[in-house]
């Protein structure tokens, strides 16, 4: 099962790995090129680990003052993405750190009481929603686990490297990770059911 | 991928489908090279970064607007004694990843304020934005937190950006700042009122009311920085200026004037 999940080196590189990080191998990366092939995949993924939009453009902003300072000593012994998602789990780790020091840096309520109600929201917007609630139903660890593997597909030696942790732990966390999604899931779904009955 | 259920699949492929927009993408490329590199960077980064993305003058405008708004929101919380968010913590877990010595270097913690000087003269030509000498942590800003489609945004009424209009609000908010800075707080309520005058709606109306209410805590009237207070909450009520605003004149609470 979890070899499905790690579908192994070649096809998730070619997924992963963008012109840019072939680039690095014969020229200096451009800092450049980095934002426009990444800067999506950033934004996307400190979304995916729990920051607000509002918080995911500071931390995208930090993430790319990093890039740009270290950038020239990326030797391309990871991916690119790889590389990147390991500054993003930085910036949002601590945000979250900062958050929980300031807890009156949350949204205020005016702000979240002005968000469109489900049923002004399009399915895709409802779907992220249920997504990012699904999601905050995790501990930091698995969700960072379920992020990296489910959402942007980075394989468990990368997903090990960026988190610092050994192969069987992050198994086993993105194990869990999955039986806690699903279990989300069929709660969302019968609770939907219950709802339009 | 795995074999989670089609209806957690569907969920996983809307996350993936969630992306920015290509004014966002501008705004922060423009906020993170004005941070590093100063305002020739930025200008040379927006105008490459409109390029890429097709965008065309407006979305160059866009982005060295939002550089000046948030250059100069981000001098006026540093004047103030606020310290930037030390960086060393920021650096990626990333020995494992890449054994190049990607640690990040701890952010200066000088928090200068930022010097904002005359145009930028080749980095954006059609646009004389101000060129800019960046502090460090310079664009932790309100504008910075309200440029994304789709999220809570803060209703910051200004005027449509316009660069002339722009560079002359900040010179004059660069005064405030320098006048906020050396304590000088009668000067920062002329100056604020000399832009009030001229730019009631201006792009960093934000910025001088924080410079109103700071000073006005300043000189121990709070009643009147209450009231920039709740006017500057009503523009921007996620700003980071507010937090400092509280902590100013929870200093200044006890005076003749507010025994």
């Amino acid at each position: 099962m979890l070899a499905s999940v790690f579908p192994g080196g070649a096809a998730v590189d070619m997924h992963l790995r963008p012109v840019v990080a072939d680039a690095s191998k014969a020229a200096p990366l451009s800092f450049d090129a980095v934002y426009e092939a990444h800067f999506d995949f950033v934004w996307r993924s400190v979304r995916r680990l729990g920051l607000s939009e509002a918080a995911a453009d500071d931390a995208v902003q930090d993430v790319f003052v990093v890039v740009h300072r270290r950038l020239g000593d990326f030797e391309g012994r990871s991916s690119v993405k790889t590389w990147l998602f390991g500054i993003a789990l930085r910036v949002v780790r601590t945000q979250r750190r900062r958050a929980k020091r300031k807890p009156t840096e949350a949204l205020p309520d005016t702000l979240t009481s002005q968000r469109p109600g489900p049923q002004a929201l399009s399915e895709r917007r409802q779907g992220l929603l249920i997504l990012d609630q699904i999601l905050d139903q995790m501990d930091d660890d698995k969700r960072e686990v379920f992020v990296m593997a489910e959402m942007e597909q980075l394989t468990a030696p990368e997903i090990a490297s960026v988190t610092s942790t050994n192969l069987n732990t992050v198994y086993s966390r993105l194990r869990a990770a999955r039986k806690l999604f699903e279990e989300a899931v069929k709660r969302h779904r019968a609770r939907d059911e219950r709802s339009t009955a | 991928m795995s074999d989670l259920s089609p209806q957690a699949q569907a969920l996983i492929e809307a996350g993936r489908s969630e992306a920015p927009s290509a004014a966002t993408k501008l705004q922060i490329k423009a906020k993170v090279l004005a941070e590093v590199g100063g305002a020739a960077a930025a200008g040379a980064g927006s105008a490459s970064t409109a390029s890429a993305a097709g965008a065309g003058g407006a979305f160059k405008l866009l982005a060295t607007g939002a550089l000046v708004l948030g250059l100069s929101a981000g001098a006026l919380m540093y004047t103030n004694g606020s310290e930037p968010e030390p960086e060393a913590n920021l650096a990626p877990p990333v020995a494992s990843v890449d054994p190049a010595p990607v640690a990040v270097e701890a952010a200066p913690a000088d928090p200068a304020p930022v010097e904002i000087t005359e145009p930028a003269p080749k980095a954006v030509p059609a646009v004389p934005v101000p060129a800019t000498r960046v502090a460090q942590r310079a664009a932790r800003t309100p504008a910075r937190r309200t440029k994304t489609p789709g999220a809570a945004v803060e209703p910051v009424k200004a005027a449509p950006v316009d660069a002339t209009r722009l560079a002359r609000e900040a010179r004059l908010l660069k005064q405030v700042r320098r006048a906020l800075r050396d304590g000088a707080f009668e000067q920062v309520l002329k100056l604020a009122q000399t832009h009030e005058a001229e730019f009631p709606d201006g792009a960093l109306r934000v910025e001088r009311l924080a410079a109103q209410a700071l000073a006005h805590c300043g000189l121990g009237a709070l009643d009147i920085a209450q009231r920039h207070r709740a006017a500057l909450a009503a523009a921007a009520p996620a700003s980071a200026h507010l937090r400092r605003i509280d902590a100013a004149c929870a200093d200044r609470a006890v005076t003749p004037e507010n025994p």
